[in-house]
């Protein structure tokens, strides 16, 4: 709760500056009347061949939601990490580490899957 | 009063972000103001401070739900070429109008039914802090086997989409 | 913030001062990184501007001010234009985050204040910084597709996709040190690791003098895949792939150029240095001397001896920053097929066998005695 007053300040200072430095350099650089090529998208000397917004491949679509699901795993493992030692010293260990290996051997039955059914591979 | 502040800011982010997911014409404008909208909702999780909850919030939603969303998008191909929220001359804007307002109507009296029943709930300024700790032990020891069933759903969750997301033929055959 | 105008000042003073540290190191960071790579391919770099190419940085830095503003009209202007500036904050919000020495008190009025020795202190630190960084996502998105340019888009898309895939094996990697200290806080974890190694072996108490006690000596595995899913969570060589130049230009930023340039830059070099804070803070003991610190304490004043620590820390910070820029000049890049399969194959197994196995170990080392 306290802390968060100091972050928004932070972001605000860092925003300013930064929107500052842009207007700055917008100021002090020269303007010049632009030609036709200028105004072009960057390609390498040659006109465009295509638009920017062609298609997406389907693996990076793949790629964001196995990221996501093995995310909420990994945060999944971050209270249980956080309270491993209390539960060894009290006496659990044992327990505690079975209910996080079933956890695990979830998560790396998928991890094979994946990797089996080719989803990961890029060409 | 710095709570109160903190409040307003963080709803005006969400809302302001809400809104623009609804009128932007631009899919991909709409994905950016729906990370708007994450970002002020892990705002008031700090508010209430629950600080853990406000990162998972960013790390999950706005860090890679949001990810997802605008690579969707793209692979939809979905151009600039504006779709408006009301197209003009058109019957569908009547419904559109009545169907939002029949939710808007639902979500309010419920809040409304809530403040006249339970009256407004006040932070417990005694409460000791949000502790992951606490969270941790209850959910490690009385609801483990809710946490192992979570398990096997994060494990159905990536089988379905590399299933149905293979594809035999088409562009993306080898 | 504070209580009153004093501590409300100081604070604040202290935010620029931290803020204003990192971006200060960037200018030194670039000259360090030509100068060294010069020094690594056998020639001389910049050497003509000041004594030995000091003064280059200020000649670069009226360059990038006095460059033409240009925009291309295929780009969205909000985009182009928030995407230098978005990729600012999520380096300084997290590197706030990090305690660069321990804490001291002032005495002003006759009131003693007491200041932590870093912007803010949530006491969920690992969470936050892990947070806060998977942000930094979008400042190449808005980049790539905001420039209206297909090499920014594919660059863009690259570099999150590469930095999704790599924050799995930054994250996994950090549950083995959580599970060694038990706590997120920071400043906890480099309490921990202050004095000579000692830890319950089968539950006898070991000391080993001769070495520190820092978390490198427990996790020296969970070190190795942190360090390097850095490299790929900051974009720097050899996972550089989402600026290749021989098939994207520049990639997302290609149709960027002066200060707003510059500013992408001043990003990924503070992501360098939270990442190498963070190395410091996790595996080399943050800011605690390695010996040696109770006699400094009694010959130090309390503030002089948070400024000795914080010398410290920058100093294992510069290591560290001098290891990004050694590898970047030594290894070559990866093609983007091995890029995945390393980070997806490799490193996330192993990051899951060093879980497990720490786990292990912290269950052997403390059941067999009591």
């Amino acid at each position: 709760m306290d802390a968060i007053v100091p972050i928004l300040v932070l972001t605000l200072i860092v925003a300013t500056f930064g929107s500052l430095l842009v207007y700055v350099s917008s100021i002090l650089g020269p303007k010049k009347h632009a030609t036709h090529a200028k105004y072009m998208p960057y390609e390498c000397g040659l006109p465009g061949q295509e638009s920017s917004k062609t298609n997406v491949s389907v693996r990076y679509y793949l790629t964001a939601i196995l990221f996501i699901v093995f995310d909420i795993e990994i945060l999944f493992m971050y209270p249980w990490a956080l309270t491993y030692r209390e539960f060894v010293e009290a006496g659990h260990g044992a327990y505690i580490f079975w209910v996080m290996f079933v956890f695990i051997a979830l998560f790396v039955f998928g991890l094979v899957w994946e990797v089996r059914s080719k989803a990961l591979e890029w060409d | 009063m710095a709570e109160v502040v903190i409040f307003y800011v963080f709803s005006a982010v969400t809302l302001f972000g809400a809104l623009g997911v609804i009128l932007h014409p631009n899919p991909i404008i709409c994905a950016l103001h729906l990370v708007a909208t994450m970002c002020g909702i892990a705002g008031l999780f700090f508010g209430l401070n629950a600080p853990f909850i406000a990162a998972v919030q960013l790390m999950v939603y706005a860090g890679a739900v949001m990810v997802l969303f605008l690579f969707v998008v793209m692979i939809f191909n979905l151009k600039q070429e504006g779709k408006h929220i009301f197209s003009p001359g058109q019957f569908t804007n009547g419904l559109k109008v009545l169907f939002g307002g029949m939710f808007a109507g639902l979500l309010l009296s419920s809040i409304l039914f809530k403040i006249n029943n339970f009256g407004y709930l006040t932070p417990d300024k005694a409460a000791p802090q949000f502790e992951v700790k606490n969270i941790a032990k209850v959910m490690f020891t009385d609801y483990v086997f809710s946490f192992e069933i979570l398990g096997l759903l994060l494990l159905v969750i990536p089988i379905g989409t590399v299933a149905l997301s293979r594809v035999r033929g088409g562009t993306h055959a080898k | 913030m504070g209580s009153d105008l004093f501590e409300i000042s100081v604070n604040i003073g202290k935010m620029l001062g931290i803020f204003l540290l990192m971006v200060q190191m960037v200018p030194l960071l670039v000259w360090v990184e030509r100068r060294g790579s010069a020094f690594i391919q056998n020639r001389f770099g910049p050497n003509r501007v000041g004594p030995l190419g000091l003064t280059q940085l200020l000649a670069d830095a009226v360059k990038f001010l006095f460059k033409e503003e240009f925009r291309p009209p295929a780009s969205v202007a909000f985009l182009y234009y928030a995407a230098p500036v978005l990729a600012l904050i999520p380096g300084a919000l997290a590197f706030a985050s990090i305690p660069l020495a321990p804490p001291f008190e002032v005495t002003f009025n006759g009131q003693t204040y007491k200041f932590l020795f870093q912007v803010f202190d949530l006491g969920i630190g690992i969470v936050f910084v892990l947070g806060i960084s998977s942000l930094g996502a979008y400042a190449l998105l808005f980049a790539g597709w905001g420039s209206g340019n297909k090499y920014s888009l594919m660059g863009a898309l690259r570099a999150s996709a590469q930095m999704i895939s790599y924050e799995l094996a930054l994250g996994l990697s950090l549950v083995g040190i959580l599970l060694i200290f038990g706590t997120f806080s920071f400043s906890e974890m480099v309490e921990m690791q202050r004095g000579p190694l000692s830890f319950t072996f089968l539950g006898q108490p070991t000391t080993i003098s001769f070495l520190p006690n820092w978390g490198i000596f427990y996790q020296p595995l969970g070190f190795i895949l942190f360090f390097a899913a850095t490299f790929a969570e900051t974009n720097r060589a050899p996972f550089d792939l989402p600026e290749a130049e021989a098939e994207l230009v520049a990639g997302y930023h290609t149709e960027y150029g002066g200060l707003k340039m510059l500013m992408f830059y001043i990003g990924e070099y503070g992501h360098m240095m939270v990442a190498s804070a963070l190395a410091t803070t996790f595996y080399f003991g943050g800011y605690e001397l390695p010996f040696g610190s109770e006699s400094l304490q009694q010959s130090f004043s309390p503030l002089a001896y948070s400024f000795i620590l914080f010398g410290c820390f920058l100093t294992k910070v510069l290591v560290f920053l001098w290891i990004f820029i050694w590898v970047r000049w030594t290894l070559p890049r990866f093609r983007y097929d091995q890029l995945m399969d390393l980070g997806w194959k490799t490193m996330l197994p192993w990051a899951l066998f060093n879980t497990v196995l720490t786990a292990v170990v912290v269950v052997l080392f403390h059941s067999s005695g009591s």
